[in-house]
């Protein structure tokens, strides 16, 4: 706008005062003449009429004028500017002369008003009936412009959408936002009253079924105790927690009735309570619909100032509706919390295999759901294909706890704890996992075939990796369990550094102590117990550098005596029954620093150098004990560089320094169980020994890709054992092949090479002459995945073994002649082998079929059926012919359902079942007058089956979320049938018949909050 | 895992419901409850030729039975091979009964020289069948047997560079077993002392026992320390054991009573005092076991065999009837 056009609004305004020119002269001073501006413009006519006798009359305007005024003159919206101007008119009603009388303040204004003076027309004034000329004084009013009347601001409304309870940014979530108004208020709910009809209360558009509309509703949702105050995002007036109050959609939104209402609140002290969803009328479509993004974060920009309701969740998630109160220009930020509905909106079984050797995979969430596995990751493990069941085993180290994978030993099977070789990953004392279930990121199984990157191993290889802490905040968990309890703090120390702190320990010492009689013959020096704890610190010190440093501790005890008389326990000598004693201690420190390199391409180094100090104790009185401390240093990198599009290499090296202190009060030993031996009271091996066993080791592959569904991948290995002086080169390949997008084809195998235990290579009871194991794999397997809901994984092998350690000890011994016994155990002068040579062979063939699946029938639905066929046999000694493993199972079936039902709630059962185990028969039995004792007198070894093993087990589970934790319960029924124990047989006094344990159903129940 | 297998036992035990086995001793089927051997340990003292003849007497039962019946068979448990053979000719050829005698004077000549005692056992083996049912034990006949300077034989001249010279041999009554033997049995206001008992071939019969039961006390007598004396009592039928209202105390201490699987036997509930030692015996010289037949039931026809043995492989029995002599 150039200029300013006013309207001069003295056409509409009479003069204020009036002098005759041939009047009195005192006229112009008369101040009764004078009216005052308004008055006499409101009075100028009827005041005319009144003087007409003695006073000339007023002029009139003839027409009104108008005035431009420069740009800037007048404020809009400011005062108005008033000047008279004393204007003679004359006769002629013409303008004579102007001046200004009284100014507005301004020369533009005074000047202007002028200018405009002088161009005003009147009917001149008359006396007498004879127009005369006079000089009036005329006000002129400018009026400034009206006030622009601003555009409206909009205002802005963006948050976070996280999971209640975990606070879990919820990512690609619709919110949408709708325009809401309040209901008229005959429609209004009386306060506390039924909701208003649907039909009165139009909600916005429902995403998921209409079963949540309760729920869609936070107000009204009572469905459930746990669903707190907080949930109700309209109804929660808690102010403990002001950044909540401003944050959280939870939080009373600023009241739109007060919008129009004056800032003098009469009640200022009441605050004012927002509208509830059902209190409002919505429309029916959304004015916004966004999407969050990976971090959860979402923004609706330029949304008109108003009342709103956003609706957030679908799929996966259940329902919530907030009020929001959008003022003008206002940037309003929230935090949603939402609940999963517990049903998975999408069920995803398993992802194409990156690589073609057999694996199976399982996350911390299928880990910690596993009916009968108690949250424990090794514990889920045992029921995938290819694991053979076998009895707990209460030992440690060597690979003794690894699980017995396609028919052969353990101690072929090699236990990784994130990437690095372990030799405890679970107590002795409970088979629990030595870090819980909390830390786990992932488990792994690789039954045979597997990668270079192994070694030491002629079986299969088992894992467990540890996640990141979390960086976003702190958060943990308490569990106290039953029996034991745990807990885990983590979180940002700084923007690039984190934390995470975890402590186990059982208490069952204490109930054992609470519940053994004083007089008890037994006596828990150490009543059974087991702890371990986790420290990592990580820091990302570069862009493309993380440094990590951890510790891993474990440790198990148990002193048990027995035999002492009531009264005699202080003095041992005079007690009349020998005492005895069980002791057993397992021990692991491991400290580990750790550097993940990231470079360009996709380039990633990881190198951990790591100490570890470790040991394992077991003492039966005098008659067994054993000893064994462990100092290992291990230094482990790898690389992994995609050179180009069809070339990637992956190398690495380790390194382990075993320095080892054994102590032997022991019979001779074997490597596998090779069938039954009596021991007629023969001498125990004794002796103590100091050794350090180096192993070096490192891999190449060289994966390429001359077609995008062809991978080829050689491989190569070298370890270097200097405890056997070999140096040992292993060819290793694998080939996958996609002929369509569903199908993976895979071919793997290679050659496998270990050193024998350092229980074998000991010179007390072993033999160190002993020379590396070996094995040959080959492994052919199938993947089907037509879509997420689907992966059937067929796997067939084979695996023929060389060189393995056998001992003759105790293999066809029998007692049927007692002058025999005196060969029982050689002399160790004249065999310093003990029995213990390289002259074993084995092979083992079979498949493993896996299929997993994934439905949505109302409920989640998941499960995997798995079944195995296998043999496994082996020769100790030329000559001989092939027997079975001690743990050659011919069929393994695994079947798993779990049901995600609404409200995190779920059930889930898994069944096995495995064919006898071998056993050798016996045939008869001797009995020896002279100690009471029956001697069985043993059949061909392994000719026989044991009973099979089954088991049934149901796992329910529910989660609690309350705003800022969750609490997790869970009921884990372990062989919910009592079926009768594959694992040991009870014989008879005299051998002719044998008895299972009848396993009670094993309960586990716990209370976990994570926070 | 084999050398965990107590462990594994425990925990298993704790974790789980712990089978019932059958009671040793409860004879229900063809057994060898015991092999006497008398004298317990032979000597042959070249200054007291011939020595004594060994009689081999085994505690074969079968409560179906008539073991008389069985085929009894009695032999040396050796290997195979020509050493061997002459040992052989020891036993004497079939048919054979429960009890077999051994000559080992046959073997030995009589030499004028003494120097040291040499312990030496014989594994003997016993094979019993019947129709239906066998069973098979190895007894150690033991025996001293001079051991002559110059003597080349490996299997009883090499030990003799380790012996200190200065150290005291063993002199042949330490080196001598003697079976345990009962001194008196006492059932209710019944003794009978060691000269009024049957022996290995006869039951004692001491009348009907109710099912209030009885206290049976047994006075031993051996030549090792008396804590190293056992006493058990064999049956075919009823509880080695006092009823709950007898008022007696029991004494079977934290394992017995930690539920180890006893609800299947009939006998549970009674009251088992293990050892069998009296309380006011500081000598163990007093043993004292118990009987009662099973609720409704007599005991009648029953079969009781006292049996006492000691470390040393001595071994004597005594059958007892709950019934009045025929």
């Amino acid at each position: 706008m150039k200029t300013l056009r006013l309207l001069l609004l003295l056409c509409l305004l009479a003069p204020s005062s009036l002098h005759a020119q041939e009047g009195p002269d005192d006229a112009s001073e008369d101040p009764g003449a004078e009216v005052g501006e308004e008055e006499a413009a409101e009075e100028g006519e009827e005041g005319a009429g009144e003087e007409e006798a003695s006073a000339p009359t007023w002029p009139i305007p003839r027409r009104g004028v108008s005035v431009t005024l420069p740009p800037g003159t007048l404020e809009p919206g400011g005062p108005r500017l008033e000047v008279i101007l004393s204007i003679v008119i004359n006769s002629a009603g013409e303008v004579d002369d102007v001046a200004v009388s009284t100014s507005s303040g301004d020369e533009v204004v005074d000047r202007a008003a002028e200018d405009a003076a002088w161009l005003l027309d009147f009917f001149p004034s008359m006396l007498d009936g004879q127009p005369i000329t006079v000089t009036i004084d005329y006000p002129m009013v400018f009026v400034p412009p009206p006030p622009e009347t601003p555009p409206v601001v909009p205002a802005s409304l963006s948050g976070r959408v996280e999971v209640k309870g975990s606070l879990e940014p919820v990512g690609y979530l619709e919110v949408s936002l709708y325009p809401a108004r309040l209901k008229p208020d005959e429609d209004a709910p009386e306060e506390g009253g039924e909701p208003a009809p649907a039909e009165d209360a139009p909600e916005p558009d429902e995403p998921g079924s209409g079963d949540d509309d309760d729920s869609a509703e936070p107000a009204d949702d009572d469905d459930s105790a746990d669903d707190d105050d907080s949930a109700e995002p309209a109804d929660d007036d808690d102010s403990a927690e002001p950044e909540d109050v401003a944050e959280e959609p939870d939080a009373p939104a600023p009241a739109p009735v007060i919008v129009e209402e004056a800032p003098e609140a009469e009640e200022p002290e009441e605050p004012v309570e927002p509208p509830r969803v059902k209190d409002l009328l919505v429309t029916e479509d959304p004015l916004l619909v966004v999407t969050t993004d990976e971090d959860g974060l979402f923004e609706f920009e330029e949304v008109p100032p108003g009342l709103y309701v956003v609706a957030v969740g679908s799929g996966g998630f259940r329902l919530e509706k907030y009020v929001e109160v959008l003022d003008e220009g206002g940037e309003r930020e929230v935090v949603y919390r939402i609940r999963p509905t517990g049903v998975p909106e999408t069920v995803v079984v398993a992802s194409r295999r990156e690589i073609d050797t057999p694996e199976r995979v399982l996350t911390a969430e299928q880990l910690r759901k596993m009916p009968g596995a108690g949250n424990d990751p090794m514990a889920a493990m045992q029921s995938l294909p290819g694991v053979v069941h076998t009895a707990p085993t209460f030992s440690a180290g060597d690979q003794a706890q690894a699980p017995v994978l396609r028919g052969a030993s353990a101690e072929d099977s090699v236990l990784y704890l994130d990437g690095l070789p372990v030799p405890i990953i679970f107590h002795t004392l409970a088979s629990f996992s030595i870090t819980g279930d909390y830390l786990i990121e992932k488990a792994f199984l690789k039954p045979a075939a597997s990668e270079a990157r192994y070694g030491d191993l002629t079986g299969g290889v088992v894992g467990l990796d540890l996640r990141s802490p979390r960086s976003d905040r702190v958060g943990g968990y308490i569990d106290p369990g039953l029996g034991q309890a745990s807990f885990a703090l983590e979180g940002p120390i700084r923007e690039k550094s984190r934390f995470y702190v975890g402590l186990r320990r059982s208490y069952y010492d204490i109930l054992i102590k609470l519940v053994m009689p004083k007089d008890s013959p037994v006596e828990f020096a150490t009543a059974p117990y087991f702890q371990d704890q986790q420290v990592i610190l990580e820091a990302d010190v570069a862009p493309w550098l993380t440094l990590g440093v951890g510790y891993i501790g474990t440790l198990d005890g148990l002193k048990m005596l027995g035999g002492l008389d009531d009264d005699e326990e202080e003095d041992e000598e005079e007690s009349e029954n020998e005492p005895w004693e069980v002791n057993m201690l397992t021990d692991m420190h491991r400290i580990y620093l750790r550097g993940d390199m990231k470079g360009p391409n996709g380039l990633t180094n990881r190198i951990t150098p790591a100490l570890t100090f470790w040991g394992t104790e077991f003492e039966f009185t005098s008659a067994f004990q054993f000893r064994d401390r462990h100092t290992v240093f291990h230094l482990v990198d790898d690389l992994h560089a995609p050179l180009t599009k069809w070339l990637t290499l992956d190398a690495g090296v380790i390194l382990e320094v075993d320095r080892l202190v054994q102590f032997r009060n022991t019979p001779a030993s074997t490597r596998e169980s090779e069938g039954p031996s009596v021991d007629l009271g023969a001498d125990n091996l004794v002796g103590r020994e100091v050794d350090t066993r180096v192993w070096l080791g490192g891999y190449i592959s060289a994966p390429i890709k001359p077609h995008p569904r062809l991978t080829i991948a050689p491989e190569f290995r070298i370890d270097w054992f200097e405890s056997i002086g070999d140096v040992v080169p292993q060819v290793r390949g694998r080939i996958g092949y996609s002929p369509i997008d569903e199908v993976r084809l895979s071919l793997a195998g290679g050659r496998y090479v270990q050193s024998p235990s350092y229980e074998e290579l000991n010179a007390i009871s072993g033999n160190p002459e002993l020379g590396p194991e070996g094995a040959w794999h080959v492994n052919l397997g199938v993947q089907v995945a037509p879509g997420p809901w689907l992966d059937i994984d067929v796997q067939g092998y084979a695996k023929f073994l060389d060189n393995q350690t056998v001992s003759s000890n105790s293999a066809g011994t029998s007692f049927a002649s007692f002058a025999d016994v005196g060969d029982f155990v050689p002399d160790e002068e004249e065999d310093p082998t003990h029995g213990l040579s390289n002259s074993g062979i084995g092979r083992i063939w079979g498949l493993e079929a896996f299929a997993r699946f994934g439905m949505l029938r109302g409920v989640g639905i998941t499960g995997w059926l798995g079944y195995s066929l296998s043999w496994a046999q082996r020769k100790d000694f030329e000559g001989e012919e092939w027997r079975w493993f001690q743990h050659d199972r011919r069929h393994a079936i695994t079947a798993l359902v779990q049901l995600a039902l609404p409200g995190e709630f779920s059930i889930g059962a898994r069944f096995q079942f495995q064919s006898g185990a071998p056993k050798t028969p016996i045939e008869d039995s001797i009995y020896y007058a002279d100690w009471g004792w029956f001697v069985p007198v043993y059949g061909e070894l392994y000719s026989a089956r044991g009973v099979p093993y089954h088991q049934l087990d149901i796992r329910i589970d529910k989660k609690f979320r309350k705003d800022k934790h969750t609490i997790e319960i869970y009921l884990d029924i372990q062989n919910v049938y009592a079926a009768r124990s594959a694992d040991f047989d009870i014989p008879s006094y005299d051998y002719r018949e044998e008895f299972g344990f009848q396993m009670i159903p094993a309960i586990n129940f716990a209370v976990r909050v994570e926070f | 895992m084999r050398r965990l297998a107590l462990l594994c036992l425990l925990v298993f035990g704790a974790a789980s419901c712990f089978p019932t086995l059958p009671d040793e001793y409860l004879v229900d089927n063809l057994r060898v409850i015991a092999v006497n051997v008398s004298p317990a340990t032979a000597v042959l003292d070249p200054f007291a030729w011939p020595p004594p003849v060994i009689t081999v007497t085994a505690l074969t039962v079968d409560p179906t039975t008539d073991v008389a019946d069985a085929t009894h068979d009695w032999s040396l448990d050796l290997p195979d091979g020509e050493d061997w053979e002459a040992l052989q000719a020891l036993v004497p050829e079939g048919p054979h009964t429960h009890k077999v005698q051994i000559d080992l004077g046959v073997l030995f000549e009589t030499r004028d020289e003494q120097i040291e005692w040499l312990q030496a056992v014989l594994p003997l083996r016993y094979r019993v069948e019947t129709a239906d049912d066998h069973r098979e034990a190895v007894k150690l006949v033991h025996f001293l047997m001079p051991d002559f300077p110059g003597d080349d034989d490996d299997s009883a001249g090499d030990d003799d560079d380790s012996a200190d010279p200065d150290e005291a041999l063993p002199t042949r009554e330490e080196l001598t077993n003697v079976n345990p033997s009962f001194t008196w049995i006492t059932v209710g206001d019944q003794t009978w002392t060691a000269d009024q008992l049957p022996g290995l071939d006869e039951p004692l019969y001491i009348g009907p026992i109710g099912e209030e039961g009885q206290i049976i006390e047994v006075g031993i007598d051996d030549d090792e320390q008396a804590e190293d004396v056992w006493v058990g009592i064999y049956r075919t039928a009823g509880c080695p054991n006092m009823p709950p209202e007898s008022g007696l105390t029991d004494d079977r201490g934290f394992m017995g009573g930690f539920g180890f699987g006893d609800s299947d036997d009939p006998c549970g509930e009674g009251v088992h005092r293990e050892p069998n030692r009296r309380t006011d015996d500081p000598d163990w010289t007093v043993r004292e076991v118990a009987w009662r037949p099973l609720e409704g039931e007599t005991s009648e026809g029953v079969r009781l065999w006292l049996l006492m043995w000691d470390d040393e492989g001595g071994q004597v029995w005594q059958e007892l009837r709950p019934e009045d002599p025929p």
